[in-house]
């Protein structure tokens, strides 16, 4: 059998690295490269190859390699959350708008109390007041008019 | 390989596999036995894949993290170190092809003072950032074979283990990682002649 010199590229890679184990080729290929100045020359470029890449710097392993790694792979202080806290937190921006109501609806009603049930009052209405008064209409406590509608004059359920 | 070499891989191996045993059943001082055993050649197959990066000690932690979780889900059907130089591999592609899209300050290293090394510290700096360079210029699925069986020195069937291909896809891109770096070794080997 004889060896073509193209063909041969692929077995000297393996042959430089040790992987042909075939030892019948392994010969031939020895007794080509004797005679053969390209394959050579192919071999010399492999193995010089080889031996510089090998010569790569190599890192020496820091002394904390395990420290640190052992810090990294502690677990994470777990932060206990009640499940109602975290319902609240998801919550809370829908429930916003809630006691900002109850606010309103609470200052309106004090407002009005503290005004004898009559929301609009002052000078600018005083014209208003003034017409309906001479037409007869009464401006009452609006708690009483529902009182009175409710129980009669003198208080009896109607 | 002579029978003593396989002699010594097999004992490794069952080594491995004793230490993962008694990490799945609770004992955390084994992890670090496995740490041991493995973390140099982890560190240097990352510096290699990376261009001598200095955050290769992070990313070789960043393994060991991912073994720590993911032992359980190891099937003992080829040897630790394979699957661990798998992880190992895919890791650092991870780093570079995240470095590629967002480049850190910190990836960016200070030339050295020169006046602190002498002339043959130099050219050996010098010589040794043009082979890393030269590797680096590989494209990945060229470099990573390079690297596992140049420095590593690891068999081609391991390394098509490692990296999920057949032997003759290992064997073709070696020889054409080899010939890619012709051009730039070149030099280097013309040095070394004289």
């Amino acid at each position: 059998m004889k060896l073509m010199c193209f063909k041969n590229r692929r077995l000297l890679n393996r042959f430089v690295d040790g992987e042909l184990s075939d030892t019948k080729i392994s010969d031939l290929l020895s007794k080509h490269i004797d005679g053969c100045s390209h394959c050579r020359k192919e071999l010399d470029y492999l193995l010089a190859c080889k031996k510089i890449i090998s010569t790569n710097k190599r890192v020496e392993v820091s002394s904390d390699f395990l420290v640190d790694l052992k810090e990294k792979l502690k677990p994470e202080p777990q932060i206990i959350k009640l499940k109602w806290v975290v319902d609240m937190g998801a919550w809370s921006k829908r429930l916003i708008p809630v006691p900002m109501a109850v606010m309103i609806l609470l200052s309106a009603f004090m407002f009005s109390r503290r005004n004898n049930g009559v929301f609009l009052r002052g000078d600018t209405m005083s014209g208003l007041i003034d017409t309906e008064v001479s037409l007869g209409v009464e401006y009452v406590d609006s708690s009483s008019v529902v009182g009175t509608m409710l129980f009669g004059e003198r208080g009896e359920r109607k | 390989m002579s029978k003593f070499s396989v002699l010594s891989m097999e004992m490794d191996k069952a080594e491995d596999y004793a230490l993962i045993d008694r990490f799945l059943s609770g004992a955390e001082e084994a992890f670090d036995m496995l740490v041991r055993r493995h973390q140099n050649r982890v560190i240097n197959i990352v510096y290699s894949l990376t261009g001598q990066n200095p955050h290769a000690q992070d990313i070789a932690q960043e393994v060991f993290i991912k073994v720590y979780s993911n032992l359980g889900t190891f099937e003992k059907k080829a040897a630790f170190s394979t699957w661990l130089y798998r992880i190992t591999v895919n890791t650092t592609y991870n780093y570079l092809k995240a470095r590629r899209e967002h480049v850190s300050l910190d990836d960016i290293q200070e030339p050295e003072d020169s006046r602190k090394t002498s002339l043959a510290e130099l050219e050996q700096k010098e010589r040794q950032g043009l082979i890393s360079k030269a590797i680096e210029s590989l494209p990945f699925k060229y470099r990573k074979i390079l690297v596992l069986k140049d420095i590593e020195g690891l068999a081609y069937i391991d390394i098509a283990k490692v990296v999920g291909c057949r032997i003759g896809t290992v064997e073709s891109r070696l020889f054409r990682a080899r010939l890619m770096l012709k051009k730039i070794l070149t030099p280097l080997m013309e040095e070394s002649r004289l």
